[in-house]
């Protein structure tokens, strides 16, 4: 039971929107990925540029697929590609593309600024100097008009083969392509530096594993500190077809009024998909008003932000912090099995086990194994990952206020009481897309990391929001200045991440505090897009934007 | 007392900004409302942030030992709050007055709030006892800022008195503090009993409808009856009234350790409390004791000192 009527149903008109903001294509049988940033020097011949490529860009026409989670495909459904394309622009880049001033002048501030100059809000001048030792190719950012800013982002997705591990041969010909356009006709530049990978894209790959019987490689949902990666994104009004939409609403959309048990969470009479206007321009929001957007309505319509951001893994900063706290984390807790310590321990940094079962769901490693025991299903088990509330456990004993996912979607944590709305969080939802990365140059040096992608119709009040608030910031967690203890930025070095216990009467439940968090996630570039509508790109590949 | 509650004095002072220097003061200064900006524009905050901390500067206030929060502020014009709806019967009557419903001031004015500590509950003592500290903390800065507003001459206003004076002519009742340090209501405050108030005003009505009995019975006895019960229960009503105003005037009691010099301690101990557990998780017990004992002797918990630096949220 929906309480949207049929003739109230948001129908988005999927040909007229970019395939990334409403797919993670990640997820979808493209593990491979890369993104190529292109400066425009000359507006007429980045034009051209797009209009060679506007063809090949995707769309969120939904394909046929053999995914068992994909939502199902129309019968006219086209062949799945074996490579997306998808365009995404800077403030500059609208401008050098000559998109009118006064089209520009309606765009939300935090765009026109662009991340690095939002790098104080966002934290990401931590550790100090942390801007300095950003990728090569955003050093231009600094300030508008760079001969060398980043102006589009051009994004690639493509199938892998699984004898190799490598993408298919179709994703370097798309390359190609790009690289000899630009060469051919001048006018757009593709920029370089990106760390210790390849010079001119930035690379991205799921996460692969061997299958010792094939040799076979299998993509992998783990990020690179092990842990399950994107389980859980929020579900808006349009984004599935109705059958799916009541089975993904659950626990990704928002509920209305109180819920008290698993059985009610489970209902999906209980829960709606969140409102479109969140995570697309042109549509009513969660305030039931339209996002503000540039005109022409038709220039915004159908399009949304997107901030890329190249987040660094510390892998062995986080390995040595685990392997050094284990010992007394497990005293402390009174969990005596070291594997066990060692899991529960991984498990209050996230708020998940590292398969991704949530902490409200197993409270403790031997409700962990049970649950896998019992769930053993990957279908029924998914479902259940992301169908939970704190309402049980108000204190954080079991998932501490100040995990990582606690406090980057609190659920009805916010709440005047346990249990009720998600009103406040329901405006600060983010769409994730993206893939790891991992590279290692010729001398031996290797990076590792994710490059998120977000996408959401405010990037202030959305992603912002979050990044500042929830994860550099610990005030809705009951945390004070803690920062998330994985993401989290450390301005200063006595930030604590502290795991409260069930207290006993008897005197026992002592909480364990965590001191002396490195940073273990670090930026390493990125930056604010607009994504166009479909229509959008053909206004701007054609030259005509009427704003009045 | 309003501008006094609960052990804190809430002090509001608008002092008129000068319009131009005197006559052979100009010497290519700015106009004294520039010259305020600029001073208040670049006075330090208290270290909130880990950037102002690194900035090593703080504001002079936190060298006072009772200001919990002060801040300066112009108040150049007030807000404009549109016109009056027109009214189209009075409009048609012509009996509609001309209004902008707007209030101008004749100057700009110099806000400065503060909220300090207020232990003897008398506005005369601890406003006076709390200008003089902030004189010799800071003088140089008050001047800078003050110098700036009318009749603050620097010939005139050389002490600590000359300043208290200037302040306490400036200065307007607080009607509305605010205060957040009692975490639970004070017990024994002053209570009205109904049983008090209905013998009260009973008694008060009485001997008004007394009154006005007598003054209304040369007309007849019946017709005095009617402005005798108006009598009552005005006041009755009066009674009543004046014993809750009497009541709410009077300021809540102080809390707790609510000074400024014991919060700072209570942050002290938080904060190393907090310390002291990380260190010693863990431990067994006789280390534990051990290391508590160190603990006490370090901290000193009965005593003022050491603690939380005034003006800084990381220490």
């Amino acid at each position: 039971m929906s309480i949207v009527g049929e003739n109230e149903r948001i129908a988005l008109r999927l040909a007229d929107i970019q395939g990334n903001i409403l797919n993670a294509y990640g997820k979808q049988g493209f593990p491979k990925g890369r993104a190529i940033f292109l400066h425009v020097d000359d507006g007429k011949k980045g034009r051209a540029f797009l209009e060679e490529f506007y063809d090949r860009v995707t769309t969120a026409v939904r394909w046929k697929s053999d995914n068992p989670y994909a939502p199902k495909a129309e019968t006219s459904a086209p062949e799945r590609p074996p490579v997306t394309l998808n365009f995404a622009f800077t403030f500059d880049g609208l401008a050098a593309l000559g998109v009118p001033i006064k089209t520009l002048s309606m765009m939300p501030a935090e765009f026109l600024q662009g991340m690095r100059a939002r790098a104080p809000i966002l934290g990401d001048i931590s550790p100090k100097g942390a801007l300095d030792s950003w990728d090569e190719v955003w050093k231009d950012q600094t300030e508008a008009g760079g001969k060398n800013a980043v102006h589009i982002m051009a994004l690639l997705n493509s199938k892998m083969n699984p004898v190799t591990g490598n993408p298919v041969p179709e994703l370097d010909e798309l390359t190609e392509d790009i690289r000899s356009v630009c060469n051919a006709k001048g006018g757009v530049r593709i920029l370089q530096g990106h760390g210790v990978g390849a010079a001119d894209y930035q690379d991205m790959s799921a996460r692969l594993m061997q299958d010792p019987q094939t040799g076979h490689f299998k993509p992998v949902p783990l990020e690179h500190f092990g842990y399950v990666d994107g389980i859980s994104d929020p579900v808006f009004e349009g984004q599935f077809p109705p059958e799916d939409e009541a089975v993904r609403k659950v626990g990704n959309g928002k509920f209305k009024g109180h819920l008290k048990d698993q059985e009610e969470i489970e209902d999906e009479a209980n829960w709606e998909p969140l409102a479109t206007g969140e995570f697309l321009l042109g549509y009513p929001d969660e305030a039931k008003e339209m996002p503000p957007a540039a005109r022409p309505n038709l220039f915004s319509t159908n399009g949304t932000f997107m901030a890329y951001r190249k987040l660094q893994e510390n892998v062995d900063d986080f390995d040595d912090y685990i392997d050094k706290t284990v010992p007394e984390f497990a005293k402390v807790y009174g969990i005596e099995d070291e594997t066990a310590a060692r899991a529960t321990l991984l498990a209050k940094f996230s708020g998940r086990w590292q398969d991704g079962v949530p902490l409200a769901l197993a409270k403790n490693y031997e409700e962990w194994v049970a649950f896998n025991a019992k769930y053993k299903d990957d279908v029924t088990k998914r479902k259940k990952l992301s169908r939970f509330i704190y309402a049980d456990d108000e204190h954080g004993a079991a998932c501490p206020a100040s995990s990582h996912t606690r406090r980057v979607h609190p659920r009805d944590m916010l709440g005047p009481t346990p249990g009720s709305g998600t009103i406040l969080v329901n405006r600060r939802r983010i769409l994730r897309r993206g893939l790891p990365y991992d590279a290692t140059n010729d001398t031996g040096d290797r990076e590792r990391g994710i490059v998120m992608l977000i996408c959401c119709a405010s990037l202030e009040r959305q992603f912002e929001f979050v990044q500042q608030q929830w994860i550099n910031y610990g005030m809705d967690s009951n945390a004070g200045n803690d920062t998330c203890p994985m993401l989290g930025s450390r301005p200063t070095d006595d930030l604590k991440f502290v795991i409260p216990h069930a207290t006993q009467a008897d005197g026992e439940g002592a909480p364990y505090i965590c001191s002396k968090l490195p940073q273990f996630v670090e930026t390493k570039g990125g930056a604010y897009f607009f994504v166009p509508s479909m229509t959008s790109l053909r206004m701007m590949t054609i030259g005509v934007i009427d704003p009045t | 007392m309003p501008s006094i509650d609960s052990g804190y004095y809430f002090l509001t002072v608008l002092a008129p900004v000068r319009s131009a220097w005197a006559n052979g003061e100009e010497n290519g200064r700015a106009a004294p409302i520039i010259e305020l900006r600029k001073t208040l524009a670049q006075m330090p905050t208290a270290m909130q942030t880990p950037h102002s901390h690194s900035s090593g500067q703080i504001s002079a206030f936190s060298k006072s030992t009772r200001t919990h929060f002060a801040r300066f502020a112009v108040i150049d014009r007030l807000g404009y709050n549109g016109y009056e709806a027109a009214d189209p019967v009075l409009d048609t009557a012509k009996l509609a007055k001309p209004s902008l419903a707007r209030t101008e001031l004749s100057s700009p004015y110099l806000l400065f709030a503060a909220e300090f500590d207020a232990p003897g509950g008398s506005r005369n003592y601890d406003l006076a006892v709390y200008l003089r500290e902030l004189w010799d903390v800071m003088e140089e800065d008050l001047v800078e800022i003050f110098s700036n507003c009318v009749a603050f001459d620097r010939e005139k206003i050389s002490t600590a008195a000359d300043f208290i004076e200037y302040i306490k002519q400036c200065e307007i009742e607080t009607t509305m503090p605010f205060n957040f340090y009692w975490a639970e209501p004070p017990r024994d405050l002053p209570t009205l009993t109904i049983k008090g108030l209905v013998a009260g005003g009973v008694f008060t009505g009485a001997i008004m409808a007394m009154v006005f009995y007598a003054l209304f019975s040369r007309f007849g006895a019946y017709l005095a009856i009617v402005p005798a019960l108006i009598a009552f229960l005005g006041g009755a009503i009066g009674f009543v009234a004046m014993r809750f105003k009497k009541y709410g005037d009077r300021p809540f009691p102080a809390p707790p350790d609510g000074d400024l010099m014991s919060v700072l301690k209570g942050l002290h101990v938080q904060n190393t409390f907090g310390q002291f557990v990380i260190e010693e998780q863990g431990a067994d017990a006789a280390e534990l004791h051990e290391a508590f004992g160190r603990y006490l002797d370090e901290n000193q918990l009965t005593k003022t000192k050491p603690h939380h630096p005034a003006g800084q949220v990381y220490r």
